[in-house]
C-alpha cells in the first residue's frame, strides 16, 4: 500500500514569525458549504510550537465524520456522528501576515480514490477571550469547494482515556510513574528540567491522556499463582476494563500493574495482539498492556528517588509505561522499523548501547518518540492509530513490515458512531456454522428515538447499495463483502414507530435475512475459525449508521469425506447457486447437482437443510434460456425459450425434511431462515392450489415463532396471511427474502383492513 | 560452574537451533519464532564450566552457524539474533530486559 506519508526530512520548526499566536492544535467544525451541516471536520494543525518540549512535525491532518441530524419537533435535533475517512498534508506552506496565518497544501487521503485536492486554512488573529477559528476549504477539480469553520479545541491532536488497575501484590507506592528529568546524571546536557508522567510524556507527544482516577485492585494472592501469561492478562482485561463491552475502535486503553510475567525478563507487555506476535490473539487488538513491577528493573523504585539507582528505576518505570502504551498506539520497536539508531521510547537502551557504546542511549535520549512515530501518533490514519482499529503491526502502521499491508482495514470498516444515535443497526446470526453451511445473517434496523416515527429504507441487502458489510477473516484480514450483483431499485420505505412505554415492541424495527457466503470475490467463509462481521447502513438522506461487531465461528469439517467434498464445493458453480438461491442454468448445473447430492447426504444437518432450500428454490419457477448458437453464422436472432417448467411438487418434497430440521432446532437465530422456508413452501402450495396445507404450515410457523418470543406484529402478519390465504396468492418471486417481503406487505394490508 | 543465560532474540521464524558448549550439545529446539512484541524468541539458562568456553550456535533451517568464545565466571548473558543473514551476538554482564 502506498503510504501518504512522505519522508520526515521535511520536518522543521516554523516559528510563528510576525504573528504572535500559536495556531497548532486540534480544531473541529461543521461544513458550511456546499451543504451546511453535512459533515464534520476534525482538523489537526502541527506547524508551530503548541506545547513545551514538543517538536513540530510540520503536518496537517484530519478526519471527516458524517453528521446524522434528525429534526424533532419541539426539541433540539438528535445529532450523532460517524467516522468516514482521514487525510494528511505532508508539506504545508505557511504564510504569515500581520492579522492572519494562511496554510496551503496538497491533501493525501489514506484510502480510496480521490481527485487531486488542495487545502487552504486561514486563521485570523483571535480576539482576546475568543477561541481561535480556522476557515478551511478543500478544493478538487470538478466540484465546488467544501468549506468548514473550525474552532480550536485543544493543544493536543488526539485524546485518549486510560484506565489503570493494580494487582494487590504490587499495590505499593509508587504505582504510577513520575520522574524528574534531571535526577539521573546520565542525560543529554540540554535536558530541560521537568517532571514527567505518562500524561506529560504523551502531552509532549501531542496526545492528551486522561488516566481514570480510580483503580480496581486485582487480588493475585492465590498461593498457586506465580506469574502472568498473555492469555490471563487478556482475560482479566475482559472483566476489569469498563470499556471492553462498548463499540470498538475507541480512544481508550487499559493498563495493569502486575507482578511477574511468565518470562521474568519481561518488564512490560502489550498483550493484546495476534498470537503470532506473542499476544493473546483476540480481536479487537491494542486495547491493553501490563507493566511488571517485580521485574528487577524496578527493584530500587521509590516514590522520591535519592540515589542514582533509584533515579534509574524511576526512569525505567516511566519508560516501560510509555513504551507499552506506545505499542497500543500501533508502534513496533524501533529496530523492527529499520531504525535501530532511533532515540525513542520505542527503542531498547541496551540495543542502542550495543551499537553506540555504554550509556549512550540515556545520555542522548530526550524523552520522546522519534519523528516518524510522532507523525503516526498525531497524523496517522485513524484506523491504524486508534485502539481496536487495525491489528497491531498491520499495514496501517507507517513502518509496516513487508507483506503486512493486507491486514489493514478497508475504508468504513472501523467506523464508529458518537452522540445521540437515532437508529440501531444490528448484525446477528447463530454463533456457529457448520463447515460449508451457507452463512446468512440478520440485519435489523430499529428506531431508537422516543417520540418520532422514522421512515427508513428497508432494502438491507448489500445488492441495493444501502448497506456495506465488512468481514474479518480468521487470519485477521478485513474484507469488504461485495455482492455479485448491484441492483437499482426504488427505496422500500417502512415507518418505524417509536418504542414508547407501554407500546408493544415490533413496529419499531425491521429485519432481513441476507446470505453472505458468496460474493464477487468468491467465498467469504471458506476456512474454519472465527469471523467478525460489521455493517454500515446508509439510510435515506444523509443517515449513516455503523452496526455492532458480530462474531461467528465456522467449524472444521466433521469428516474426511466432507473435507474432500470442499474441493468441489468451494467453486464458482456452487457459489453462484448459493448467491442466486438456486439456478437451473446449464452453466451452473455442476454446482446444483453437487448441492442436490449433498442436501440428500446430509439431510439431517443444517448444511443439508439450507442446501435443500436452495435446490428447491430453483424448482419454484420455470427457467428460460436461449438456444445454442445457430449453425448459420448469418443468423443473429437467438430465441429465448422455456428450458424447465416450475415443479412446485418437487420443491415441496425437497424441503419436507429440511423444514423439520430447522423446526426441531427451536433456535431463535433460525427464525428468519424458518420464515423464508415456509414462505417458499406456501408459494409452492398455492401454486398447487393446496390452500389448506399452506394455511396449516403458516399456523405451525406462527405457533413455533410464538414459542420463541417473536414480537406480536410479526405473528399478526403470519396469522393474517393464513386467514386470507386466498387473497394472498403466490408471490411469483424466486429470491427467498423477496417472497417474505411480498407476503408481509400483503399481510400488512390485511391487518390494516382488519384494524379499520 | 557458571550460568550462561542465552536469549535468542530477533529474526527467528520457525527455526531449528542447536547450541553446543565446548563440543557438547546443550540445547536443541525446533520451531523457534521471535515474538515481535518483545523482540525475544527463546530464553535458556545453561550451566557452563568456569573459564573460557566455546559456544557453537547452529541454525540449520537458515544454514547459519557461529562460534563464540567467552570467559565465564558467575553469570553471563548472551543475546543471539539473526540480522542481515548472519548470526549476531551481544555479551553482557547484566540481564537483557524486554518490554
Amino acid at each position: 500500500m502506498a503510504s501518504p506519508i512522505s519522508d520526515s526530512s521535511s520536518v522543521s520548526t516554523l516559528s510563528p514569525g510576525n504573528v504572535d499566536f500559536i495556531v497548532s492544535g486540534r480544531y473541529e467544525g461543521e461544513m458550511s458549504a456546499p451543504t451546511a451541516g453535512l459533515d464534520l471536520l476534525d482538523l489537526r494543525l502541527d506547524v508551530d510550537q503548541r506545547y513545551s518540549n514538543s517538536p513540530v512535525m510540520n503536518r496537517i491532518s484530519g478526519d471527516f465524520y458524517q453528521l446524522n441530524k434528525i429534526t424533532v419537533p419541539g426539541s433540539p435535533p438528535v445529532v450523532s456522528r460517524v467516522y468516514r475517512e482521514s487525510w494528511i498534508v505532508n508539506s504545508p506552506e505557511l504564510t504569515k501576515q500581520s492579522d492572519r496565518v494562511t496554510i496551503v497544501g496538497s491533501v493525501a487521503f489514506w484510502k480510496g480514490i480521490h481527485p487531486p485536492t488542495t487545502l487552504q486554512v486561514v486563521i485570523k488573529t483571535p480576539q482576546s477571550g475568543v477561541s481561535t477559528i480556522a476557515d478551511v476549504s478543500f478544493t478538487s477539480s470538478g466540484s465546488q469547494p467544501a468549506l468548514y469553520t473550525c474552532v480550536r479545541k485543544s493543544d493536543a491532536f488526539r485524546e485518549v482515556e486510560m484506565e489503570i488497575d493494580f494487582c494487590a501484590s504490587v499495590n505499593i507506592n509508587p504505582t504510577l510513574p513520575t520522574m524528574r528529568t534531571t535526577d539521573h546524571p546520565i542525560r543529554p546536557a540540554s535536558t530541560t528540567a521537568r517532571n514527567l508522567t505518562i500524561e506529560e510524556a504523551y502531552r509532549e507527544s501531542g496526545v492528551l491522556v486522561s488516566i481514570s482516577p480510580t483503580h480496581d485492585i486485582i487480588d493475585d494472592s492465590d498461593a498457586q499463582f506465580n506469574s502472568w501469561s498473555a492469555a490471563e492478562l487478556h482475560d482479566v482485561m475482559e472483566t476489569s476494563f469498563s470499556k471492553i463491552g462498548g463499540l470498538w475502535p475507541q480512544w481508550s486503553m487499559w493498563g495493569l500493574l502486575a507482578g511477574t510475567y511468565d518470562n521474568p525478563a519481561v518488564g512490560g507487555l502489550m498483550f493484546d495482539a495476534a498470537a503470532a506476535f506473542g499476544g493473546a490473539g483476540s480481536a479487537p487488538e491494542r486495547q491493553g498492556f501490563a507493566v511488571f513491577r517485580k521485574h528487577q528493573w524496578f527493584d530500587a523504585l521509590k516514590a522520591s528517588p535519592e540515589t542514582r539507582d533509584e533515579a534509574a528505576a524511576a526512569r525505567q518505570f516511566l519508560y516501560t509505561w510509555v513504551h507499552e502504551a506506545g505499542h497500543a498506539f500501533n508502534f513496533l520497536h524501533s529496530w523492527n522499523k529499520n531504525r535501530p539508531n532511533a532515540l525513542s521510547w520505542m527503542n531498547y537502551d541496551w540495543r542502542y548501547d550495543n551499537l553506540h557504546g555504554a550509556d549512550t542511549f540515556w545520555s542522548s535520549f530526550n524523552f520522546r518518540f522519534d519523528d516518524e512515530e510522532l507523525i503516526h501518533l498525531r497524523h496517522g490514519n485513524r484506523a491504524s492509530v486508534i485502539m481496536g482499529g487495525d491489528p497491531w503491526a498491520s499495514g496501517g502502521h507507517l513502518e509496516s513490515p513487508p507483506e503486512a499491508e493486507y491486514l489493514a482495514a478497508p475504508p468504513g470498516a472501523l467506523s464508529t458512531i458518537d452522540g445521540n444515535v437515532p437508529v440501531e443497526f444490528l448484525v446477528r446470526s447463530k454463533p456457529y456454522f457448520e463447515f460449508m453451511e451457507p452463512v446468512s445473517i440478520e440485519l435489523r434496523i430499529r428506531n431508537l428515538l422516543p417520540n418520532l416515527t422514522l421512515n427508513l429504507d428497508t432494502r438491507l441487502n448489500p445488492e441495493y447499495g444501502g448497506v456495506v458489510l465488512h468481514v474479518r477473516r480468521p487470519n485477521g484480514r478485513i474484507l469488504e463483502y461485495s455482492p455479485v450483483m448491484c441492483k437499482l431499485a426504488d427505496a422500500s420505505y417502512a415507518e418505524l414507530l417509536p418504542l414508547s412505554k407501554g407500546v408493544e415492541p415490533g413496529n419499531d424495527r425491521y429485519s432481513e435475512e441476507v446470505g453472505i457466503s458468496y460474493g464477487r470475490y468468491g467465498f467469504y467463509f471458506d476456512e474454519p475459525g472465527e469471523y467478525l462481521v460489521r455493517a454500515l447502513y446508509q439510510g435515506a438522506g444523509d443517515l449513516l449508521i455503523p452496526s455492532n461487531i458480530h462474531r461467528l465461528r465456522v467449524g472444521a469439517p466433521i469428516s474426511r469425506d466432507l473435507d474432500i467434498t470442499a474441493q468441489d464445493y468451494f467453486s464458482y458453480e456452487v457459489g453462484m447457486n448459493l448467491y442466486l438461491e438456486g439456478s437451473r442454468s446449464r452453466y451452473l448445473e455442476k454446482g446444483l447437482n453437487l448441492m442436490t447430492h449433498m442436501s440428500e447426504k446430509y439431510a439431517d444437518s443444517l448444511l443439508g437443510a439450507k442446501l435443500s432450500a436452495t435446490v428447491a428454490n430453483s424448482l419454484t419457477k420455470p427457467f428460460f434460456s436461449i438456444e445454442d448458437q445457430p449453425k448459420d453464422p448469418e443468423l443473429k436472432t437467438l430465441k429465448l425459450k422455456k428450458i424447465y417448467d416450475a415443479d412446485p411438487e418437487a420443491a415441496l418434497q425437497k424441503t419436507a425434511t429440511a423444514v423439520e430440521v430447522i423446526r426441531n432446532r427451536k433456535e431463535k437465530a433460525l427464525n428468519l431462515a424458518y420464515r423464508q422456508m415456509i414462505g417458499q413452501r406456501v408459494d409452492c402450495l398455492l401454486a398447487l392450489q393446496r390452500t389448506q396445507d399452506a394455511q396449516r404450515e403458516l399456523d405451525t410457523l406462527h405457533d413455533d415463532l410464538q414459542n420463541t418470543g417473536v414480537n406480536p406484529p410479526v405473528l399478526r402478519r403470519i396469522r393474517a396471511l393464513s386467514e386470507q390465504i386466498d387473497a394472498a396468492g403466490a408471490t411469483g418471486r424466486q429470491k427467498l427474502w423477496e417472497r417474505v417481503r411480498v407476503q408481509d406487505l400483503k399481510a400488512e394490508k390485511v391487518v390494516k383492513e382488519q384494524t379499520n | 560452574m557458571s550460568k550462561l543465560h542465552v536469549d535468542f532474540q530477533e529474526g527467528f521464524a520457525r527455526d531449528e537451533i542447536d547450541l553446543r558448549i565446548n563440543g557438547q550439545e546443550r540445547l536443541q529446539k525446533e520451531g523457534v519464532t521471535t515474538n515481535l512484541l518483545l523482540g525475544l524468541a527463546l530464553s535458556a539458562e545453561i550451566e557452563v564450566p568456569d573459564g573460557r568456553v566455546t559456544i557453537e550456535i547452529k541454525i540449520p533451517t537458515k544454514n547459519l552457524a557461529k562460534t563464540i568464545s567467552l570467559e565465564s565466571s558467575g553469570s553471563e548473558y548472551l543475546a543471539v539474533s539473526i540480522e542481515n543473514g548472519k548470526i549476531e551476538h551481544i555479551v553482557s554482564q547484566k540481564p537483557f530486559g524486554y518490554a
